[in-house]
This record gives C-alpha cells, structure tokens and sequence, in this order.
C-alpha cells in the first residue's frame, strides 16, 4: 500500500514495513517513523539563486534545498535565518 | 461528536429550496451593501461581509463573505445578546453597532452592523454586515495607526449599542441597510412558515458538519506544524500545530510570540475564524457556510500572544499582518494534511502572506478632504496548485479601477503591470504578481498623507510548496525628488524607475508624504511555485518567457531550458543537457 506525503515522496509498505521512499525513483529514505529530511541531501544558497528580485534577503536569509539522494529530484526549497546558520542552528 | 442525520425531518427537494433561498438572501445582502457603499474597501474591494445567524448567534448562511469576519461576527451577535437580553431589550427594528477588538471586531475599523430577525414578535435569528471603513479617530489617518503602542490610540471602541431603537428610527439614513436585511426573510416566514425555516436552517448546519466530518475521517491522522514570521521592525512568530485525530481538527498555537506593543496583535475571535476561514477555502469550499463547519474545529491561542491578545495590546495593524499570518500557518497545515491523502493532494497550492497596501488623504483636487485605500493587495499572484500555475494576479479581494482612483483623487498612476520574474519556479509557476507605481498632480496642497501597511513575512511572503521556490515579496519604496514631470515633459513614459533617479526608501508600517516628484512603488508578493522547477514542460517556460515573466537567467539557471535567440525557440537536445548538468551540481554538493 502506498500514501503520498508531497509531491516527490510517498509512504510504501512495498519492503513489509512502513517506509518513506522518492516517488520517481523508488529510493528508500528511511523508517516511516523517522524524519525524511535528515536523510535528504541538502544546499545552502544566497537568497539570490531564487530570483534577481529575492537579492533582497541576501545576508538574513539563506535558500535551503533538499534533495533526492539518488535522483536529484527537489523536494523542499525554504528560506533560513543566516544567523542560525552560521551559528549551527536548525 | 454524534452529528444528526442528513435532512431528517425536511423532505430533500424543500430543504434544497429553502437552503439555496437563505444562501441567495446573505448574497444579496452583500450584494445590495456594495451598491450602498460609500467607500473604495466596499464598492470595489469587496472588503465587506454580510451573513444570516440563527437566534442563538450560530452561523447560519454566510454568502459569499470572507469566513474570517463571518466567525467573528457570529462572535459579536453573541456579544449583543447577552449584553442586551436583559438590559435594553433586543426589540424588531433595533440596530446594533459593535467594533471592539476585545469583544468581538477584528480591530476598530471594521465596524459590525447587527440586526435582529422577528417574526410574529419572536426573535427567530440575526443579519450582520461589516464594512471597513475609511476613518475611526485614531492617530494616523484610516485607522491604520503605526505609532500606536496601545489600543487606546487606535480611535473609538464601541463594545456594541444600540443605534437604532424600535421607536426611535432614522428611516430616512437607515432604510437602506433595513430593507436589505430584514425584508427578504419576513417573506420566506411568512411563506413556508417559522417551524419549516427553523427546520431547515437545523438541518443545513447538520448537512455541512456532517459532510466536514466525514471529510475529515477520511484522511490519515497526523501532526502538521507550520511558523510564519512578522517583520515589523523586530520579528515575531505565528506557530501553529495542527492535530487531525478522527473527525476532528485541532489548531494550537502555543509556541507564538509574546504579543507586541505594535498593532500587529490578533484577538482570539479573529485567530479563531482565521482557522475557519482556512477550512471553509479548503475542505469546505462547496458546502453551505454556517456553524455546521465551525464544530469540527478546536483552537488553541495563549493568552498574552499575538494570536490571543489582551488589553491594552494595540490591534489596528493586524489584518495586514498577525491576520495575514495566522491565515497562512492554518492554511500551511491544511495543505500539509491534505497532501497525505490521495483524494485530496490535488487540492494543495502554495500559499501567500504578503499582503500590502497604504492609505491615503488630503486634499483632493475638487477641494474636499478625503480618506481611502490604495487597494494594490489585491494584485498578489496566487500561489501554484498541484496541476496548474497560479494566477499573476489575483486575491481574495479586488482591487480599485486606476482611471475611478485618478479622477477622485489627486494621484497620477505611472505604471501598473505584472513583474518579471516574480513568480515562484516550480513544475508549476507561481503566479507573477503586479507592480504599480504612483505620484501626486493636481494636489491643492502640492502633497498627500501616506500611511504604508502590511510587512507580513519577507521569508515566506509567497511560499513554495514540495520544492517549488518562494515567490519574490512584496515591498513598499518610496523615491524622492524623481524626474517625473521632466520626463513627461518630455513626452517621455515614466514606467522604469531606475530612469527616474531619486532618493529611494524601503517603507516599512509607517506614514509618509509624497508630494510633487515623489513616487510610491509598490510591489506585491508573488505566488510561490509547486514541485521541482526542472520537471516543468519546456514549452510552458518558453510560453512564460514570451509573456515576459520570467527573465531569461532564471529560464537557464533554475529551469534549465535551453531557449535561443531573440525571437525565442526551444533547444529540446540542449534542455536535456542543461537539466542533466543540474542534476548532478546538486549531488555533488557538499552536504
């Protein structure tokens, strides 16, 4: 049985337990339980890389990508404080 | 909660008849206070609202009002019923007046028209209109006071009176509102009944919370938790959980920030309907309005929170901001539950925050003093749905006609257009959003009073959804000292800002004058995109480059379409490249 989470990402219970997969290419993030995100793979951005008019969040705010490991497809995009990043925050 | 069956004691085909009869009533209702109204936020904004309530103050038929106000004056209803059941009477003809942010008004300027419904002498329900209007007597001129560091500064507070009392009626002003109101009811009374209309009015809430409740049992539990950030000089945060567990729906906003000594506050009422209003846009959108779709919902707000305010927090800000964002977080979290079921993900769409307007006044150039809006908001894009492109411009309202505005006021508008590269990428774009930019002429005293509003999240202005990039936000600027006459002078188009030189400004909350050679910008917050921006179709970026909202570095860099020369031709072979090439730059990332 499979539910879909968001566009990219589905839960499956193809493997006999409940686990959380890409949806183009059926890769295995991890337990249903668990948080996908920690299992993306992720980039920090300037602001700008979203657009010439976002330049004005350039120094506040970084864009954070989040990714297919296996097939590169995008599965979050946001904005993040800079400040939290440059001091490890989440 | 067990919930009645459908239509259990009205046959199907009257209750069909009578509950489309009720629902055309609170149109036309609102319908008839737009052709009254005498302000721009009622005539061409449609910021108004005008809605049926049972006796005991329960919604009943909401019209095509906005869900937030409809929650909110079912408040007040309650609030005049137990202020005047026994103090004053509630009699046939009265009229009561309530705009308290602490009792039940959203803030001062939307004013709340309440009238009782009898027939044979029994009270058998209410009508209530809002409209916003244009001055309250508070500091800054619209109500909208950005200096305000307490209500008390934010003009009049009326908790609810009677203005009009049975024997004491200004027919000659109030006819207008009374007729609208009360008359079209008497007739379906005194056509089907008062025993047949209370019945089906039961069963219409029955018919909604039923049909919600189902809905909602349909979709997996879970927990879903959204923020949404205030930026209005320091930051303050909106957090929302929502909790789905069964048939019923919990939004808790522990977690907000403290409420702030600036008018960016909710009171709990209006956290309260901005939740339903999320619910009415989402789940409910083709069900009957009324309380039937309010009792599956549960809120949360502590007090002392600018999502539950208390006195003496100011509030007259709060519409184009905590409002703005406690919509948004509530929407965030539906979307999110909704994308966990495979009947309802199609219904998800980015969402937007980024609301943004000024008033203005002064001296007109027919010589009167006025107050109004310019009511640009209502050009955000939307955001893109889950199998469509936002709209470029578009909002839950609408906004003013320019050639109306410039023949009213003394205002020269020198551009109002779409924006070029707003819109959020994604599979699906966001919608573009507008720009407009204005100056004063022929102003009698050379210059006007400008009050800037709304700053709503630069973060998450117009959000993306599932990968889809944030829209670009929107912002206020003021330029002064720009060569406007000497370029039309010159014969020449004032439309690019950056010929015109001047001295620009971002405006935060704040009043401002804008006189001769001064112009106000004004951008407004476009539609954040859905899903990955490479699996949009080639032909739908090259259509967006030819529309001109979408510049070609962003079609190479976050589309990877190849797109060649002037008169622009899709590459298909160097697309896939392109794409490919992306691809891997994002796995080879550090993490």
């Amino acid at each position: 049985m499979r539910h879909p989470l968001r566009e990219n990402i589905e839960i499956s219970d193809a493997s006999g337990t409940d686990t959380i997969c890409c949806r183009r290419c059926g890769f295995q993030y991890c337990r249903a339980d668990q948080d996908w995100r920690e299992f993306c793979k992720s980039r920090l951005l300037p602001s700008h890389n979203a657009g010439d008019l976002m330049s004005l969040l350039d120094g506040q705010y970084l864009l954070r990508q989040l990714y297919c490991p296996s097939c590169a497809a995008l599965v979050d995009t946001d904005f993040v404080e800079k400040q939290q990043q440059d001091t490890g925050g989440t | 909660m067990a919930v009645n069956p459908i239509v259990s004691s009205v046959d199907p085909i009257t209750f069909e008849i009578l509950s489309h009869r009720v629902y055309q009533i609170a149109k036309e209702m609102g319908s008839t206070l737009e052709r009254v109204g005498g302000t721009v936020n009622t005539t061409q904004m449609h910021d108004y609202m005008a809605s049926l309530y049972l006796a005991n103050g329960d919604v009943l038929s909401a019209g095509d009002a906005m869900g937030w106000h409809v929650a909110c004056a079912g408040f007040a209803v309650k609030r005049i019923i137990e202020r005047f059941e026994n103090d004053g009477g509630i009699n046939p003809d009265d009229i009561f007046l309530l705009n308290d942010p602490y009792v039940a008004a959203i803030h001062q300027s939307d004013v709340y028209m309440i009238s009782p419904i009898h027939f044979n002498a029994k009270l058998m329900g209410w009508s209530a209109t809002f409209v916003h209007v244009m001055d309250i007597g508070a500091m800054s001129p619209g109500g909208n006071s950005p200096g305000a560091t307490e209500i008390s500064h934010e003009g009049v507070r009326i908790p609810g009176i009677k203005l009009i009392e049975r024997e004491r009626m200004r027919r000659d002003v109030f006819d207008a509102i009374t007729n609208m109101t009360r008359q079209p009811v008497h007739a379906l009374f005194e056509q089907f009944g008062p025993e047949l209309v209370t019945a089906v009015s039961r069963e219409m809430l029955n018919y909604s919370e039923s049909i919600l409740r189902k809905r909602i049992a349909e979709i997996p539990d879970g927990t879903w938790s959204e923020t949404g950030s205030i930026h209005a000089g320091d930051t303050w945060n909106v957090h929302v959980t929502l909790n789905k567990r069964g048939e019923r729906l919990l939004f808790d906003f522990t977690g907000s920030s403290p409420q702030a000594k600036k008018g960016i506050n909710l009171p709990y009422h209006a956290t309260f309907g901005a939740c339903y209003e999320a619910i009415l846009s989402t789940m409910a959108y083709d069900l009957p309005k009324n309380h039937g779709a309010l009792n599956p919902i549960e809120v949360i707000a502590p007090p002392g929170t600018v999502v539950n305010s208390i006195p003496p927090a100011p509030v007259s800000l709060n519409t184009t901001s905590g409002g703005s964002t406690a919509k948004f977080v509530a929407n965030a979290v539906i979307t999110q539950m909704l994308a966990t079921s495979e009947k309802w993900r199609g219904e998800v769409m980015a969402l937007n925050v980024g609301h943004r307007l000024a008033r203005h006044a002064g001296v007109n150039q027919h010589g009167n003093y006025y107050v109004s809006t310019l009511s640009e908001g209502a050009l955000d894009g939307t955001g893109a749905r889950s199998y469509r492109d936002g709209d470029d411009t578009g909002d839950g309202l609408s906004s003013h006609n320019i050639e109306w505005l410039e023949a009213n006021f003394p205002l020269l508008y020198l551009f109002r257009r779409n924006i070029k590269g707003g819109g959020g990428a994604g599979k699906y774009r966001g919608g573009a959003g507008s720009e407009s930019a204005l100056t004063v002429h022929d102003a009698p005293e050379g210059k006007i009073k400008g009050v800037a509003l709304g700053v709503a999240g630069l973060r998450n202005s117009g959000q993306g959804l599932f990968g889809g990039y944030p829209g670009a936000p929107s912002l206020l600027m003021l330029t002064e000292g720009a060569r406007v006459e000497e370029t039309i002078a010159e014969d020449m188009s004032p439309d690019q800002l950056d010929d015109l030189g001047g001295r620009s400004s971002l405006l935060p909350y704040c009043e401002f004058d804008l006189g001769r050679n001064d112009v106000l910008y004004m951008r407004m917050a476009s539609g954040g995109g859905y899903g990955d921006p490479l699996e949009r179709e080639p032909q739908r970026v090259l259509r967006d480059v030819e529309d001109g909202v979408v510049s070609r570095q962003e079609v190479r860099d976050i589309y990877g379409v190849a797109i060649d020369g002037d008169e622009p031709a899709l590459n298909l072979g160097a697309t896939e490249k392109l794409r490919a090439g992306l691809r891997k730059e994002r796995l080879q990332e550090k993490i």
